[in-house]
């Protein structure tokens, strides 16, 4: 599972495409649209913060349409 | 960080009272917030009717009601809406709920609160049992309002709007106890974004169920047309209103915000179409175009006011620094309906949570590190006003720790007395963990939160904790409130784990060091923990001068509850020396203390009930005896003190063992061998123990572990001799208790050193204790 201190890499994809200027919203998390959804890309270190994460995306009215963990995880994002 | 005091004078300025303590008052600190939470959001102008979900509702009586969808889809609004209809006659308890509502104490109270709008008697003594400690929302406080509600005459809807802000276990649960025994008078209605867990299923299968999901909540095409032309007056042709309805899918919020961008521009064609044409999350198109439209000095205005929960005019005032700030209010909710009214006078107001969002996001990106300036002007708003709860949250939001222990340090007593210990622990628990490890006052705080959710494990790691703390800090005049704050902590929880020598020992130094210096909080409950703990220690006159102390000053402090369990211990002492009239008079007037004061459910007045339950067993009425036995003991288990646990179920077994019902006594009086297993010195209880056990043959099955080596086991009388060996009692005055010569305790004693394999008393009692003999 998560260690105390390594990451595990998310692929959270939403309906839509989220411009940069509501990238801010989302500390830490890169931005990757294609096709009217949107990749979320981000390093998390446990649940909690995935949960969390989900929760700003319901409470913006944003739409999930897949949660899944990156196979890999690599620098280039 | 630096030491915090306590208050000037150690105390809080609602009177003195001690912190073992409950207070009826279930006003909140700010009569005006709590209106807004119960305040039936009034339809805005404007409102699109929906007509056919709202008669769902209304002809749907079913026993829970739920409304789940994403936000800005409808949800408040179609309750609202159902409230006003003329086909609705039932009455509604609405509570709109916050984080804060996480505190289990916080939320019934709101949910009670909400229902007393309806109807003036409901669930009060729901609520006095809420504020009890020791008692549970489940055993407790439920059935007493579920009493209530069947008793109505009218129905009654409850709403929890937000409910997905709720996230303690410990709530949910309760809410679906409560569910489960819901009478017909009643219906319970969720708004939520997010399914509650609830069995749902369950209810969905027994048609107890009626639910409106973000799919029923869209706007059709036709509704579509009717808010942007007839509402928002705009000029669409049916083309376009087909088009934006498309693209928006019929989301309210959607819509609504393409209304907005849409008003006060030319072409509505062009914008129609690259709105449509495109594919970028909606909130995020359209809540920016929005945004943008405003005049510099609104949008400046929205996006700073951003960062608080609830507005009202003056607070945006402090927290802006724009003195029109009442007008904008106003203008912003006539304008473009993102804030919404929270109270029938339009003081308070909120933003619509999805435009609060993106306000902040707004603010983040375009003035980052401001929010902290905004943050700490709220905090020194609500501080002015009195709002202890919301100032430290803005305080700590920026950051400011200083400032939010201080403000905790101020006001955690206060809020302990009303029962609030989770909105304390969660003050807390939101600092750095350093910030707090390194703090004495709040390391105390944890310690006394220990205490009062009955986690005694807990609260000497946090008393080591504050004394570390308190070491690390330099010489300042704060020290001796704290030391004697350690002192009587520790003599409080000695007590409540059942080592009375040592309680005794604490209180005495809590009792020194408070002569040099000014008076904690913590004397007022310490004295008759001291007083008490002289009693079970042996120290009859000590303990009597002690206590008679403790009710005097308690007293006159107007601390009711201290008074009531210090005269309920002296009543214990004039039992015990024979004084019947005197411990009659003692009992009695703790019980009026208790029923005056409305501490009739707590623990503490346990032994005034368990004396005046002997004192009946004697004037040959065994049966009310055993009734008033019987809740003292009850009313004990609340607590944690194992002591007095023990001595109501001791007394309790007693009548029961006269009464006939055999089992039964055995039962209680294993429940009370437990109770003082479980203490590390109980003092002369031991003894009490020992005579009941003598007087009903309860005792316990010969252990028939040998010392090691392979010798003897000793024999029952032996181990009646060895329990009382651990008391202060000398071998005359055991003899005298077992009905014994001296003689006989003397060979007793001497064959329990042998089979033990020591030679003085106190090596016996550690073998014991070692072979798990006593």
């Amino acid at each position: 599972m998560i260690g105390r201190h390594s990451r595990q890499r998310y692929e959270i994809v939403v309906r839509g495409r989220l411009s940069s200027r509501y990238a801010c919203a989302f500390d830490g998390v890169r931005l990757v649209p294609r096709h009217g959804q949107t990749t979320l890309r981000a390093d998390l270190v446990d649940q909690s913060q995935l949960y969390g994460l989900l929760n700003r995306l319901r409470d913006l009215g944003i739409e999930l349409v897949s949660v899944n963990p990156a196979v890999e995880m690599d620098d280039a994002g | 960080m630096h030491a915090v005091r306590l208050g000037p004078t150690g105390a809080p300025t609602r009177g003195a009272q001690g912190p073992l303590t409950t207070s009826n008052s279930t006003a909140p600190a700010t009569p005006v917030l709590a209106a807004t939470k119960l305040h039936i959001p009034a339809l805005r102008p404007g409102h699109l009717r929906r007509v056919e979900l709202v008669g769902l509702l209304t002809h749907g009586q079913t026993r829970v009601g739920l409304v789940a969808a994403a936000p800005g889809s409808g949800k408040t609004s179609l309750l609202s809406e159902w409230h006003a209809d003329p086909r609705e006659n039932r009455s509604f308890a609405w509570i709109s709920l916050d984080p804060a509502d996480n505190d289990p104490v916080r939320f019934w109270d709101g949910v009670f609160a909400a229902l007393q709008t309806t109807a003036p008697g409901i669930g009060v003594s729901a609520q006095a049992a809420l504020h009890s400690p020791g008692t549970t929302v489940a055993d407790q406080v439920l059935p007493l309002v579920i009493n209530d509600l069947a008793e109505l005459n009218q129905p009654v809807v409850i709403v929890l709007d937000d409910y997905h802000l709720i996230e303690n276990g410990e709530i949910h649960r309760a809410v679906e106890l409560l569910v489960d025994r819901l009478p017909p008078t009643a219906q319970l209605v969720i708004s939520t974004r997010s399914d509650p867990p609830l069995p749902l299923s369950r209810l969905r299968a027994r048609g107890q169920l009626t639910e409106i999901r973000g799919f029923d909540l869209r706007f059709n095409v036709t509704e579509a047309g009717v808010f942007l032309n007839d509402v928002l007056g705009l000029d669409l042709e049916p083309d376009e209103i087909a088009r934006l309805h498309e693209r928006t899918e019929g989301w309210a919020a959607g819509l609504q915000l393409a209304g907005l961008s849409l008003r006060g521009r030319e072409d509505h064609r062009q914008f129609i179409d690259s709105f449509a044409g495109d594919d970028q999350q909606i909130v995020d198109y359209l809540g920016f175009e929005v945004l943008d439209g405003e005049p510099p000095e609104l949008r400046e205005f929205m996006i700073q006011s951003s960062v608080l929960e609830r507005l009202s005019g003056p607070l945006c005032g402090a927290v802006t620094r724009n003195p029109d700030s009442e007008r904008l209010l106003r203008r912003l909710e006539r304008e473009n309906a993102f804030v919404v009214a929270l109270d029938s006078k339009r003081e308070w107001f909120r933003y619509h949570h999805l435009f609060a969002e993106l306000l902040r996001h707004e603010l983040a990106r375009t003035c980052p590190g401001l929010s902290v300036e905004l943050h700490r002007r709220a905090s020194e708003w609500y501080r002015e006003a009195d709002a202890p709860h919301e100032a430290i949250e803005h305080a700590i939001a920026a950051g400011d720790f200083g400032d939010a222990i201080e403000l905790i340090a101020t006001h955690w007593y206060e809020f302990l007395q009303r029962g609030r210990q989770e909105t304390v622990a969660s003050w807390i628990d939101k600092l750095p963990s350093e910030t707090v490890v390194h703090d004495p006052n709040l390391c105390l705080t944890k310690a006394w939160l220990g205490v009062n959710t009955g986690q005694l494990d807990a609260v000497d790691r946090w008393i080591e904790a504050a004394g570390n703390a308190a070491a690390e800090q330099p010489e300042s005049e704060g020290l001796p409130p704290l030391e004697s704050g350690v002192a009587s902590l520790r003599a409080i929880h000695r007590y409540m784990s059942g080592n009375v020598s040592a309680a005794v020992t604490a209180g005495r130094r809590a009792l020194d060091l408070e002569r040099g210096g000014a008076a904690s909080p913590w004397r007022p409950v310490g004295c008759p923990v001291l007083g008490l703990s002289l009693h079970w220690h042996g120290e009859r006159d000590a303990a009597t001068q002690t206590l008679t102390e403790a009710v005097r000053i308690a007293r006159a402090n107007g601390n009711y509850l201290a008074a009531m369990h210090a005269s309920g211990g002296l009543a214990a002492i004039e039992y015990e020396r024979g004084d019947t009239a005197s411990a009659s008079a003692r009992a009695a007037e703790a019980i009026a203390l208790a029923e005056e004061h409305e501490l009739s459910d707590h623990w503490a007045s346990s032994l005034s009930l368990a004396v005046r339950g002997q004192l009946l067993d004697r004037t040959d009425d065994p049966e009310a005896a055993d009734q008033v036995l019987l809740r003292a003991s009850e009313l004990a288990r609340r607590g944690v003190a194992s002591i007095e646990i023990a001595y109501s179920l001791l007394a309790l077994a007693g009548i029961r063992q006269r009464l006939g019902h055999y089992e039964e006594a055995r039962r209680f009086h294993e429940e009370a061998r437990n109770a003082v297993a479980r203490c590390e010195d109980p003092g002369i209880l031991n003894e009490r123990l020992a005579r009941a056990e003598r007087r009903t043959r309860f005792a316990p099955p010969t252990r028939a572990a040998p010392p090691s080596g392979g010798g003897e086991a000793l024999t029952d009388a032996e181990l009646s001799v060895l329990r009382l060996l651990r008391s202060e009692l000398s071998q005359r005055e055991i003899a005298g208790e077992l009905h014994l010569s001296f003689n006989t305790i003397k060979t007793h004693t001497r064959n329990i050193y042998r089979k033990l394999g020591v030679a003085q008393r106190a090596d016996a009692i550690s073998r014991a204790r070692e072979l798990s003999l006593i």
